[in-house]
């Protein structure tokens, strides 16, 4: 299964506007969230979910799902081992089916696919594409680890940036439902 | 509010517990398992998750849940405070939220 379809399976949801994956130590592997989402602003969300869980961890029970509902949307988090998934559902999504969607989404990344996603964040972060760089680490799933064995056909699928490789000195291209805007 | 006024929420099948915290993090009622704890972390989680949605242009901070393997928490603004159920994982959680809202709007 092509990855890049299981986050478009999410953003397909009717009421889903953005989805984003970044990892625990900081590194950000897809973002699509809407565009009023800065880099900037969105570096400082990731640090207040990670002191989030950290500090849930420690002083409660190691929970990997939150989900934070507001007046007009709600935000959904799960983590994996390495990995957090953001959702951001407005007042129409189902959050139920999201679940459902995200369980799939997540049971697919597999070590082997998060190297890919460190791959591809990694090449398209020295263009500016994904992240802002201030809170990348560039460590934990970007390991030594059997970079030969990754085909790279299905990473230019996953980031969608090909004009990215045209115009490097572009502003970052912003993803809505799978479609620049 | 006595403890009696609570027994709608302890009495909702699947509910281990609950704590109503002051805004300062003081525990105003508290009953069941792990409500201890769940005080200890409540008020701070409500103002993470609150500056979280700041962080997302969100205002309002209605409502949370989360989930463990064995515990689902639902967390609950009340009145600058918060108020936490615990409840085991199974639990059918919107009824649930249904009776804590009743509850508290008669607090």
């Amino acid at each position: 299964m092509e990855i890049a379809k299981l986050f478009d399976n999410i953003l397909d949801l009717p009421g889903i506007e953005g989805v984003c994956l970044f990892g625990t130590g900081g590194q950000i592997y897809l973002n699509r969230l809407p565009s009023f989402m800065s880099n900037e602003l969105f570096a400082d969300a990731q640090r207040r979910i990670l002191a989030m869980y950290d500090t849930m961890d420690e002083n409660f029970l190691p929970s990997d799902d939150y989900m934070l509902r507001f007046s007009e949307r709600w935000i959904l988090l799960r983590r994996t081992e390495n990995i957090v998934l953001l959702v951001l559902g407005g007042e129409k999504a189902n959050l139920s089916s999201t679940r459902m969607v995200t369980n799939m989404t997540l049971k697919h990344l597999t070590p082997t696919v998060m190297e890919q996603f460190a791959a591809a964040s990694a090449s398209s972060s020295s263009s500016g594409k994904i992240s802002s760089g201030t809170t990348t680490p560039a460590v934990a799933v970007a390991s030594t680890k059997a970079p030969i064995e990754v085909p790279p056909a299905p990473i230019p699928a996953l980031v969608r940036s090909p004009e990215t490789n045209e115009a490097p000195a572009k502003a970052p291209v912003r993803m809505y439902r799978g479609r620049p805007y | 509010m006595g403890i009696s006024n609570f027994q709608p929420i302890i009495q909702a099948p699947n509910v281990l517990g609950f704590v109503m915290c002051s805004e300062a993090g003081d525990i105003i009622e508290q009953e069941g398992s792990e409500a201890a704890v769940l005080a200890s972390v409540l008020t701070y989680f409500q103002q993470a998750a609150g500056i979280i949605g700041d962080s997302f242009g969100l205002e309002d901070f209605q409502e949370a849940q989360i989930q463990s393997k064995s515990l689902t928490v639902l967390c609950v603004p009340h009145k600058g405070g918060a108020f936490g159920v615990i409840l085991s994982s199974r639990t059918k959680i919107n009824e649930v939220t249904s009776i804590v809202r009743q509850v508290l709007a008669t607090a």
